[in-house]
């Protein structure tokens, strides 16, 4: 625990930088190889086009279905493309979809249950219910409507997936508002003078994002898989670009015939970024959750 | 309801319904009919035990909840009856100072930033000078200017009233509501906060009202007192008066269970003992709440309700035995709690 | 030969990053038939102390040094069997905030039948009448009713009574009572403090009443065993140590609970220190009136003041 740096006479409201308490939180280490992780993924993805890798649509009917090897280190797909390159390229597709889908769930489902559970009564019952009826609907067909009428696009993509975190979010923003509307600082707060939307913006939000941190990771995972069954009836992502929700199913069938290497790698790669997401995620609860 | 008066509430009544333990529905009524007066410049007692009603009262004077009856008049205005609106800018007048540290503060934000929060509503000021404003208050609770930049969880209970304090102050209050501020702390810490709070009243006038169960502090702050159970006023008077004479036997009771302390006290102590638990009575029940539990009782506290009569000069009890307990004599404080007193059987006879 | 007899206790806490040294090194003595009240503020040590002493700890506490003799067993080196005789049946507890302590899934009649079952064998229908007698023993009305009900159903006070009554049942030779009155109305409170030296004298045990009200204390304890941060800092008779305290933190405990005649209230300035940091010398030097170089030096020994009276302070 450290305390703001004050000079003789001059206190300062500041506090150490963001990055230095979540190392004095967490352990240097933990926080750069977590970081220095995820750092890594997405300067692969940003700098995939410009890297000598293999292209990774083009199709070369000789050499399908190849276990890894020298020149092929992730081996190839059953259109012959390089799974190594594939799976760096769709780095860029996959962080941006999940995690964007996700981020627009947050930032509108966060709000929603806040203000539901904040304001209570009829707002919270109308809000409720809508969210519980969208919840109830079967992805995949609301998602094949909603492209059929709106087309397919990527926007359009994120926005369906961003559709489906709304309910979660809101729902588990909720539960926690409503036992926070009567704890005594946010009843110092109305004494204080503050109106009601700034007490759930100020007050009530920022105590509530515990547990949206821990479901965050959980999120991106799920809209990966939610973009692959998209991609994989024809919407959405187009077939030949990478994506690792689909080359992981499409890779599925080949394991059989003993062609592992089809979803391992792609697999793994989620795996990580998922594990990666988690540990951050835990270190930014740390600085949330401390107790008195 | 002269011009000296600047808080005034009349005949408050606020009644909840409740699952009792049984899980039946029942209404409980919180406060029955409260009346009180804080005059400018005073600190009152409000002394109480759970189910008393005390910090529905205080959180029905805040606006925190509404009540069902009654008036509250804050310098003459009334306030119960405002939209959180109008009601809003008086808010800057009316502060309050809770009991728990550990739950009073927002655990993502500094101290700074709570205290400049708390400035809300004087919008007049800047930033910055919200910001030096929030120091200076911080320097006369004797805190430290670093605690600015900490969290609450970076502070002791002792510290965290304080800017409790700084808090409710900030925005220039005239009236501070403080519920049991001192309950949490250790007794040894029980006093930096009391002491600040009587020095800010000598130098301001600043009314109070000072919520406690615990006497002992009650007996250094408090000018008049208040006493109350199951949502009413039994006694009020000075606090020299309620304290060196109680005439209702849950006052004496509670005088004979903090005051006294040493171990040959334990006749006092037991003296002054009520049977039983807090009952929550049936609504259709005419009689004194205190019934069941008193040994003065008789058959009559069972059937008639009791009204607030005046025992002596500026000194009031709910109780109809009042004087003949007066009789029977209470030990007054002959300066020090140190020295020996006669239990009452002793005194009786005398 | 004392019935326990604490030596030289040392107990930190592994909490994430941080160790918290809880006691160190507390020594004490409990005589049998004694009423012996350990009384201290927040960090004190007093609640690490009991626990220590049934074990009860978390699993991030270490015991790292000292002997905790109950008759002269070392109650620190036995095994998990061997402590669970002792418990219960040679040692009990009643726990601060008693409505917690007991299980809200069963009524309260049977939680006691159990136990008691457990330490005397018997019917069960033997033992419910048993969980009966003793609710009534201590004062619950109703107790047949009472007894069907669920913790949930009984009141703050209620509850303490039922704990209490658990501690009949076993019928121990020490009985430990954490804070069992704070958070009760001071009117109740009274009573449960009556009833627990009822309940004593009845078993014929000896108490250890912990508590940070000392003036609660001296009206059924007849020793008084004063803590500060983890250290012993004084230790006599009731009337020794609340008439002629020696230790300097007695002196000004005392007077913020008993008050002085002044129009300012009596306070003790500064906060407990942090208990993650180590010192040299005596705990409280840094808010003592009376701490010079040494006492910043070397951590005072214990010394005796009268007989049976002891204060750890190089002036005492």
């Amino acid at each position: 625990m450290t305390t703001a740096a004050t000079s003789p006479k001059t206190a300062t409201f500041a506090r150490p930088s963001f990055l230095r308490r979540l190392v004095d939180a967490n352990g240097f280490w933990r926080v750069t190889i977590n970081f220095g992780i995820l750092l890594v993924f997405i300067g692969l993805g940003i700098l995939a086009p410009v890297l000598p890798l293999q292209n990774p649509v083009k199709p070369s009917p000789m050499n399908t279905l190849q276990p890894p090897s020298a020149e092929t280190w992730f081996g190839t797909d059953r259109d012959g493309m390089d799974i190594f390159s594939r799976t760096i390229h769709a780095i860029r597709t996959d962080f941006t979809l999940a995690i964007s889908s996700v981020l627009i769930g947050i930032a509108l489902g966060v709000p929603l249950g806040a203000i539901s559970g904040y304001y209570g009564g009829l707002l919270d019952n109308v809000i409720t219910r809508i969210t519980e009826v969208f919840q109830g609907f079967p992805q995949i067909l609301f998602g094949m409507a909603f492209i059929a009428a709106a087309g397919n696009t990527l926007t359009n993509v994120v926005l369906i997936v961003a559709f489906y975190n709304i309910p979660v979010y809101s729902k588990m923003v909720r539960s926690v508002v409503v036992p926070l509307r009567d704890v005594e600082f946010v009843q110092a707060a109305r004494v204080a003078g503050n109106p009601s939307l700034a007490i759930v913006f100020r007050h009530i939000i920022p105590n509530a994002l515990v547990p949206v941190f821990a479901q965050l990771p959980l999120s991106c995972a799920y809209a990966v898989q939610m973009i692959a069954g998209l991609s994989f009836i024809g919407l959405g992502v187009e077939i030949p670009k990478p994506e690792w929700g689909s080359m992981i199913q499409v890779g599925a069938n080949y394991i059989v015939f003993g062609k592992w290497w089809l979803s391992i790698f792609p697999g793994l790669a989620l795996f990580c970024s998922v594990w990666v997401l988690n540990n951050i995620s835990d270190i930014l609860k740390s600085l949330w959750s401390r107790r008195v | 309801m002269n011009a000296d008066d600047v808080l005034v509430v009349q005949n408050a009544v606020k009644v909840f319904t409740v699952r009792r333990r049984s899980l039946k529905r029942v209404s409980m009524t919180a406060v029955d009919d409260v009346s009180l007066t804080v005059r400018r410049g005073e600190t009152v007692g409000l002394v109480g035990e759970s189910g008393s009603g005390k910090s529905t009262l205080g959180r029905a004077i805040l606006r925190l909840l509404d009540l069902d009856g009654g008036k509250v008049l804050f310098e003459g205005q009334e306030i119960q009856g405002l939209s959180e609106r109008e009601f809003r800018p008086l808010r800057a007048k009316i502060q309050m100072v809770f009991q728990d540290p550990a739950t009073s503060f927002n655990p993502t934000m500094t101290i700074g930033q709570t205290l400049v929060d708390a400035m809300r509503l004087a919008g007049h000021l800047t930033l910055k000078q919200k910001e030096q404003r929030a120091l200076a208050l911080l320097d006369q609770m004797q805190l430290d200017e670093r605690f600015v930049a900490l969290y609450p969880y970076e502070m002791s209970g002792g510290q965290l009233q304080r800017v409790a304090l700084a808090r409710a102050l900030a925005p220039e209050p005239d009236f501070i509501f403080l519920d049991e501020p001192t309950a949490a702390l250790d007794m040894s810490v029980r006093g930096q906060i009391i002491n600040l709070l009587l020095s800010l009243q000598r130098q301001s006038s600043l009314s109070l009202i000072f919520v406690s169960h615990d006497l002992r502090v009650i007996r250094y702050i408090a000018d008049r007192v208040y006493v109350m159970y199951l949502g009413q006023v039994v006694e009020t008077g000075t606090k020299r008066a309620v304290f060196e004479s109680p005439r209702h036997p849950y006052t004496r009771a509670l005088l004979a269970a903090t005051l006294i302390g040493q171990a040959e006290r334990g006749e006092m102590r037991r003296a002054g003992m009520l049977a039983g638990e807090v009952t929550h009575r049936a609504p259709d029940f005419a009689g004194c709440r205190l019934y069941g539990r008193c040994r003065h009782a008789t058959d009559r506290c069972a059937r008639e309700p009791q009204a607030l009569r005046a025992v002596a000069p500026d000194h009031w009890a709910r109780c109809w035995r009042a004087e003949e307990l007066a009789q029977s004599g209470w030990p007054a404080e002959s300066g020090s709690v140190k020295e020996g007193l006669p239990t009452e059987s002793q005194q009786a006879t005398a | 030969m004392a019935l326990v007899d604490i030596q030289n206790l040392r107990v930190q806490f592994h909490v994430g990053r941080d160790v918290v040294y809880a006691l160190r090194g507390v020594s004490m003595q409990v005589e049998r038939g004694t009423r012996t009240a350990i009384v201290g503020e927040s960090g004190s040590g007093k609640t690490v102390t009991a626990t220590s002493m049934l074990r009860l700890l978390p699993p991030t506490a270490r015991i790292t040094e000292g002997r905790i003799l109950f008759q002269d067993t070392d109650l620190l080196a036995l095994n998990e069997n061997e402590l669970r005789q002792i418990r219960g049946s040679q040692v009990c507890m009643v726990f601060q905030n008693a409505s917690a302590a007991l299980n809200p899934l069963y009524p309260v009649g049977q939680q006691i039948a159990d136990v008691y079952r457990q330490h005397n064998g018997g019917s069960k229908r033997e033992a419910w009448q048993r969980a009966v007698e003793v609710l009534a023993a201590t004062g619950i009305p109703h107790p047949e009713d009472q007894a069907r009900n669920y913790p949930f159903e009984y009141s703050g006070g209620m509850a303490q009574r039922a704990m209490i009554a658990m501690a009949l049942v076993c019928s121990p030779q020490l009985l430990i009572a954490d804070e069992p009155t704070t958070g009760l109305d001071v009117t109740i409170q009274v009573q449960v403090l009556d009833l627990i030296q009822e309940v004593v004298e009845k078993l014929n045990a000896t108490l250890m009443l912990i508590s940070h009200d000392i003036g609660l204390v001296s009206v059924i304890c007849d020793r008084v065993i004063v803590m500060y941060a983890g250290t012993v800092m004084e230790t006599g008779t009731a009337s020794q140590v609340l008439e002629h305290p020696a230790n300097p933190y007695t002196i000004r405990l005392l007077e913020c609970f008993t008050g002085t005649d002044g129009e300012e209230m009596p306070f003790i300035p500064g906060r407990v220190p942090d208990l993650r940091e180590q010192w040299q010398g005596c705990s409280f030097a840094r808010r003592c009136p009376r701490a010079q170089d040494i006492c910043w030096r070397e951590a005072p020994t214990v010394r005796q003041v009268e007989p049976g009276h002891h204060s750890a302070c190089h002036f005492s």
